[in-house]
């Protein structure tokens, strides 16, 4: 769920009041130390789910998360980028997450033709 | 409000504003938004804009290369999605430091066991602690 106190000595929320507004970067500590080694995948990707659950911008049926060594892996179709967004902040803002690999499509975008590899003769 | 001309919004000004309530996305050359997400690159404190390389296709922003941490990968992909005209991003940025941070996880250290010169008294000892010299 969402943190509530930044490493900088700032809390997280929207306002000067509690220090710069919108600080959502600012709230997990990722550093070595914060990592939990404890944590399993499985306790990551339950955390993460639920995020979503509760989260507005994203319906959470189009989203499957998967966790592998700390790695997420975000994959479904949703409908605007800002559900993509918000989904891959949900996951960065879980600790224990090491890395976020965002692979949802956003509907009505035309996938990107790969460059053409070079056959080999 | 949004602004696309620097000083870019920091975190401030991220998230839900700019060009996502105004509807339709801007139509933009990609070039153009290719030159802003670059720019906003060089002024955001996170990010060496040396180690990222931009490609822009129809509005589909790919971000390759490899970054030293995590919140340079975050904040490298919110510079993209800050930008207008900005259809999909995909952040492919690999993250150099990521090894050990995985080895942390993958081995994490052994419970810690108290040393011989502390825990329980040695049996037959006193069983006060060493003798005090006044």
């Amino acid at each position: 769920m969402a943190m509530q106190g930044g490493p900088g000595g700032w809390s997280c929320g929207p306002g000067w009041g509690y220090g710069p507004p919108a600080a959502r970067y600012y709230c997990v500590d990722y550093t070595l130390a914060n990592v939990n080694p404890f944590r399993s995948d499985e306790d990551i990707r339950r955390e993460i789910e639920l995020t979503l659950v509760f989260d507005t911008w994203v319906n959470s049926d189009e989203v499957q998360v998967q966790v592998e060594d700390g790695v997420v892996t975000l994959t479904g179709e949703v409908d605007s980028i800002v559900a993509k967004r918000s989904a891959g902040d949900d996951a960065w803002d879980t600790v224990g997450v090491i890395d976020v690999v965002n692979n949802i499509r956003v509907r009505h975008v035309q996938p990107v033709e790969e460059p053409e590899q070079a056959q080999p003769a | 409000m949004y602004q696309s001309t620097p000083p870019y919004g920091g975190p401030a000004m991220r998230y839900y504003q700019g060009p996502y309530s105004r509807g339709a996305p801007l139509p933009r050359s990609d070039q153009e938004i290719r030159n802003e997400i670059v720019a906003r690159l060089q002024a955001d404190p996170w990010v060496n804009e040396r180690n990222v390389k931009v490609e822009v296709n129809q509005g589909v922003v790919t971000l390759t290369g490899e970054v030293d941490i995590m919140e340079e990968k975050r904040s490298a992909g919110d510079d993209a999605y800050d930008t207008p005209g900005v259809v999909d991003v995909r952040n492919e940025l690999r993250i150099a430091k990521m090894e050990p941070l995985s080895r942390a996880r993958r081995e994490p250290p052994a419970p810690r066991r108290p040393g011989p010169s502390e825990g329980l008294p040695a049996p037959g000892g006193q069983g006060r602690g060493p003798a005090r010299v006044r």
